[in-house]
């Protein structure tokens, strides 16, 4: 391995323990309830209603 | 001619006073006198789109009107797939996509009878937001040569901008539609997610793409979206709500609405005139009865790191063929960015879905309890110049994507309609932009606010020095 590429490869950990760290921390009190497809109901129920 | 907006165009042609033809050929002459410079087109279909402007004039001669766009000459963004035309996602394969049904937004505009003139120049698989190009050449700022177009839906940004086209399409999976928008100077809708069909365009983010228009007035790139809205069975999670009409009720005025300025995050470290500008804007639309107020926001910077993670995740599944066999193929920030995806594990990308369902029920219950729109940037600073933003080492390049995208982002996360438009320019010329956001779904409200304070302001008189 060059030096470069394991330059890169140390980058790339870097920013993916980066984003593991900042989700677990964000995610840390998440509803046993909550699940992604709430997303679509939350835009759904926040519409104006007609 | 291409002075015109689109809807007067449109007009023009059902009164018989311009021909497609015309309004054609006019377009494909501006092309080629001025997108050398600005390499706004990927691919030019000069002889299909004269054919078909011949076509419908033919049909309203015999009192055949298709639609609204009956003869408007129009461009898209190189990932929407046109039948006959290859789609090259900015990559540096000519058909890099393909779809077995024509993108469904191209379908709706052409059923409308719009003119295809070509395919539009874009961020290499539309990450990024300068709008640089290592394939098909950076695309240049219509306003001032050297400047970013702002991207990724670079093209569409800098040919609505400078005439080449009266509108286009463009993705916005992490702002691709308003920070183009921004930067030429145009308006651009992302709209609600799930609003516009996305069946038929390349995929970045599943969760985060939206399809919308680039035009140079609201009331051009609100017919647009009116025309390319709504459910379409060929994208599941394209919304069954109705679509009201947009136009009639974008002259009211928007005495009584409440508007928020926000306390928080999206004033930090912008440019002085640029924060001028949206409170300038903010005053104008005081002084037609709304009522503006500062609010706090649910943290953004949230959103922006749960964007990181569903972003990178998506797009490294989506492009993982070309980034395991071809990596060499792509642009070294591009590849940086998909390789980071490839090892976020399952667990965190579905938390960060857990997370984004939180965030969006609670900025709705929250914010518009408080307000009926967002006043906001869409851009920090005025289009930096290319070659010191786009260029050096991919992971400080990288760092400057995320730092000039970071005002837009927040809202593909959360899904909420937004438009960017005109707002002023800076001392040296160059474009701001506002962005004004909206409930889930209200499209309605945020371009009646916008055509009312573009209207007002006028901006959208002024035209770039493009020759």
């Amino acid at each position: 391995m060059t030096e470069p590429d394991s330059a890169h490869r140390r980058q790339v950990q870097g920013d993916v323990a980066a984003l593991a760290g900042t989700i677990e921390r964000l995610a840390g009190d998440l509803a046993l309830a909550e699940e992604p497809s709430n997303f679509a109901v939350a835009l759904e129920a926040g519409a104006p209603r007609d | 001619m291409t002075d015109l907006t689109l809807t007067a165009l449109a007009s023009a042609v059902a009164a018989g006073t311009v021909s497609s033809v015309e309004a054609t050929a006019a377009c494909l002459d501006r092309i080629a006198r001025l997108d050398g410079r600005l390499r706004a087109f990927i691919t030019l279909d000069a002889d299909g789109a004269l054919a078909r402007a011949k076509a419908l004039d033919a049909d309203l001669a015999a009192g055949r009107r298709r639609g609204p766009l009956h003869g408007v000459p129009l461009a898209h963004k190189d990932l929407c797939h046109v039948p006959g035309l290859p789609t090259s996602c900015g990559t540096k394969t000519a058909e890099y996509f393909t779809s077995e049904t024509e993108c469904t937004a191209v379908a709706r505009l052409t059923a409308a009878g719009a003119v295809t003139l070509g395919k539009l120049n874009m961020t290499e698989l539309a990450l990024g937001p300068f709008g640089d190009n290592p394939h098909h050449g950076d695309v240049d700022n219509p306003w001032k040569a050297g400047h970013v177009a702002g991207g990724s839906s670079s093209g569409s940004g800098a040919a609505v901008a400078a005439g080449l086209a009266f509108g286009a399409l463009g993705s916005d999976t992490g702002g691709s539609i308003r920070l183009p928008a921004a930067c030429c100077g145009i308006v651009g809708i992302k709209p609600t997610y799930g609003r516009v069909s996305r069946a038929g365009a390349m995929a970045l983010s599943w969760s985060l793409d939206h399809l919308g228009p680039m035009a140079r007035t609201v009331r051009d790139a609100a017919l647009m979206l009116e025309i390319v809205a709504g459910a379409d069975p060929r994208d599941a999670t394209s919304s069954p709500r109705p679509v009201g009409p947009l136009m009639p009720t974008l002259d009211r005025l928007p005495a009584g609405l409440r508007l928020g300025l926000p306390e928080n995050y999206y004033f930090d470290g912008v440019a002085p005139e640029v924060r001028a500008a949206v409170e300038a804007a903010a005053h104008t639309l005081e002084s037609l009865g709304a009522r503006v107020h500062t609010l706090r926001l649910p943290d953004p910077a949230t959103a922006n790191d749960v964007a990181n993670v569903i972003a990178r995740s998506e797009s490294a599944a989506i492009h993982s063929r070309v980034l395991r066999e071809r990596p060499h193929e792509l642009g070294a920030a591009v590849r940086t960015r998909l390789e980071v995806g490839l090892h976020v594990s399952a667990h965190d990308y579905l938390q960060a879905g857990r997370l984004r369902a939180r965030l969006t029920r609670e900025f709705v219950a929250e914010v518009f309890a408080e307000v009926d729109a967002i006043l906001a940037p869409a851009i920090p600073e005025p289009a930096p110049v290319l070659a010191e933003v786009a260029r050096g080492p991919a992971d400080e390049v990288v760092r400057r994507m995320g730092r000039f995208s970071r005002l837009t982002r927040p809202f593909n996360v959360i899904g909420l309609p937004v438009v960017a438009l005109p707002c002023g320019f800076s001392a040296a010329g160059l474009p701001l932009s506002l962005q004004i956001v909206g409930r889930p779904f209200d499209e309605g409200t945020i371009l009646r606010l916008a055509h009312a304070y573009e209207q007002a302001s006028g901006w959208y008189h002024r035209r770039p020095g493009a020759e």
